[in-house]
């Protein structure tokens, strides 16, 4: 053995119940350069290994108490990758070869040939820099293919975005206008002295910055990648709540807002709650601007249990959509209600429907008001915390 | 007598703005939310000058354009294109459309870029009708 390389795998726990072979094996490889810890029986040996984790382990077969097969077996059991190499008695090839087959490294036999041994440990210290090698190897293409997998859910978060670009660059430059409509209005104002156009200037000025914040808003939920978290949700909690939030809403447009949900326990579902009231905001705020436009407006919220999930529901009495609208309104940046709207909050609850495993789905005929459907699978029962 | 100026534009704030700005100047507007609404105000005030958005609602301003500029009897009406969309593309749709439809559209007498500057758009009004 080479003694002037330091070893890169030295710490060596030899097991044996003779005390000689002990003492004299340890000198030698101690010797060698080997960091030696010593066990005078199986239990022993286990125990010295939990504590220290050396990478090179010697044992004698025959022991009382536990004897070096039973020694093999708990090691590979606790670390596989431990280079284990057995001494055996001589002509004791039966379990030589049956700790082979429990993956021992090597064995050696009584009474011990020192060059034996030596090529016995530069082996196992070979393979163990092998199997280091190959685990960074693995860690790092792990770390890739993580890495990689990150680039194109991101790469494609983009691209859904990115379709729409245009169509976004279209829309700041239109708010853009309105901002400085705004400001020349102020300005105009200020000059010649007449305070409504002033006033009207500052209007545009702050209706134009709240659509600003809106896109914002919504550009925001639809880019983040946010895992639900899921908890029961009771979904008239749901209906409820929304109802609440855009209640001052429905009333400066004229719009009756009707509930339809039992007083206690609704359907209920696994679902991230937040997300949920978010997205079915959106398709009420949607109804409500529908509703809005026609005279006794009237938007209906319910929720349901179906055969195939449970579903929140949102119907106005509104002019429905026409076909091309139809076929659009999911897109992004498509939106009837020009200035009103950032043409985005459909995709906000379609993007949460489709991250709880669900969808979004209307029916409308033009002149007779559209019905908004959020609908979520069933809660499967492992998932569940509520069954 | 002032010059009468069609304002077609679906946003509103676009439409307060450039109406104040030409009505602060002498000029009589009319405004129009969407191309057909455009079309049929046209038709009624036969303006001296059209104010014109592309991307609308219902009707674009591309078919309005159009109608105005493939109409011998209108077709020397100035309009006045201001877009979100940049110039060549509007140039570039027009020319598709005029191979497809085997027709020969000119260019618009002036186009803008939005969001437009109070005097440059005062200053294209200026110079196409005076």
């Amino acid at each position: 053995m080479n003694r002037c390389s330091p070893l890169a795998y030295r710490r060596l726990l030899l097991i044996d119940d003779e005390a000689g072979i002990r003492r004299m094996m340890s000198l030698s490889l101690a010797a060698d350069g080997y960091e030696v810890a010593t066990a005078a029986s199986g239990a022993e040996g286990l125990e010295i290994f939990g504590e220290q984790k050396p990478e090179l382990v010697l044992t004698d077969i025959k022991m009382p108490g536990m004897d070096g097969i039973e020694v093999l077996k708990r090691i590979k059991q606790i670390s596989p990758d431990t280079e284990v190499i057995i001494i055996t008695g001589h002509g004791d090839l039966d379990v030589a070869i049956k700790s082979l087959q429990l993956q021992a490294s090597d064995f050696v036999t009584k009474p011990i040939n020192d060059q034996a041994l030596a090529v016995a440990l530069k082996r196992a210290s070979e393979r163990l820099a092998l199997k280091a090698e190959l685990r960074s190897y693995t860690e790092e293409l792990e770390e890739r293919v993580a890495e990689a997998t990150a680039k194109v859910v991101a790469n494609e978060r983009l691209a859904a975005v990115g379709q729409t670009v245009s169509a976004l660059v279209h829309s700041i430059k239109n708010m853009l206008a309105g901002l400085k409509g705004g400001t020349y209005m102020v300005s105009q104002g200020l000059a010649k002295e007449q305070p409504n156009l002033s006033n009207e200037g500052l209007e545009m000025l702050g209706r134009n910055i709240g659509r600003v914040q809106e896109l914002i808003k919504d550009l925001l939920s639809i880019s983040k990648p946010r895992a639900p978290e899921k908890a029961p949700v009771d979904l008239s909690e749901v209906v409820k709540e929304a109802a609440a939030c855009l209640a001052n809403e429905a009333e400066r447009r004229g719009v009756e807002m009707v509930l339809v949900v039992p007083e206690h326990g609704g359907p209920t579902t696994s679902a991230d709650g937040e997300m949920l009231l978010d997205a079915y905001l959106n398709l009420l705020s949607n109804a409500i601007d529908a509703a809005g436009t026609v005279t006794r407006g009237r938007v209906t919220l319910s929720c349901r249990q179906g055969m195939d999930g449970v579903c929140l529901q949102v119907q106005d009495n509104g002019p429905g959509l026409e076909p091309e609208a139809a076929q659009r309104i999911f897109q992004g940046f498509y939106s009837t209600k020009g200035a009103g709207g950032t043409g985005l909050g459909l995709m906000v609850a379609q993007k949460v429907a489709e991250e709880h495993g669900g969808k979004v789905v209307f029916e409308s005929d033009p002149g007779s008001g559209a019905v908004f459907r959020l609908i979520l699978p069933p809660t499967a029962p492992e998932q569940g915390q509520d069954t | 007598m002032a010059k009468r100026v069609l304002v077609v534009d679906d946003e509103m704030d676009v439409r307060t703005f450039i109406s104040t700005l030409l009505d602060s100047n002498g000029y009589k507007v009319v405004v129009a939310e969407n191309g057909e609404q455009g079309w049929d105000k046209f038709n009624e005030v036969k303006p001296d000058l059209v104010t014109l958005d592309v991307m609308m609602p219902k009707e674009s301003g591309i078919k309005m354009y159009r109608n105005i500029k493939t109409d011998p009897a209108l077709a020397a009406t100035p309009v006045l294109v201001i877009s979100g969309l940049a110039r060549k593309t509007f140039l570039h749709s027009q020319k598709v459309l005029d191979q497809f439809k085997n027709q020969s559209v000119p260019e618009p007498e002036g186009y803008i870029e939005k969001p437009p500057e109070p005097e440059e758009l005062l200053g294209e009004v200026k110079r196409i009708v005076g």
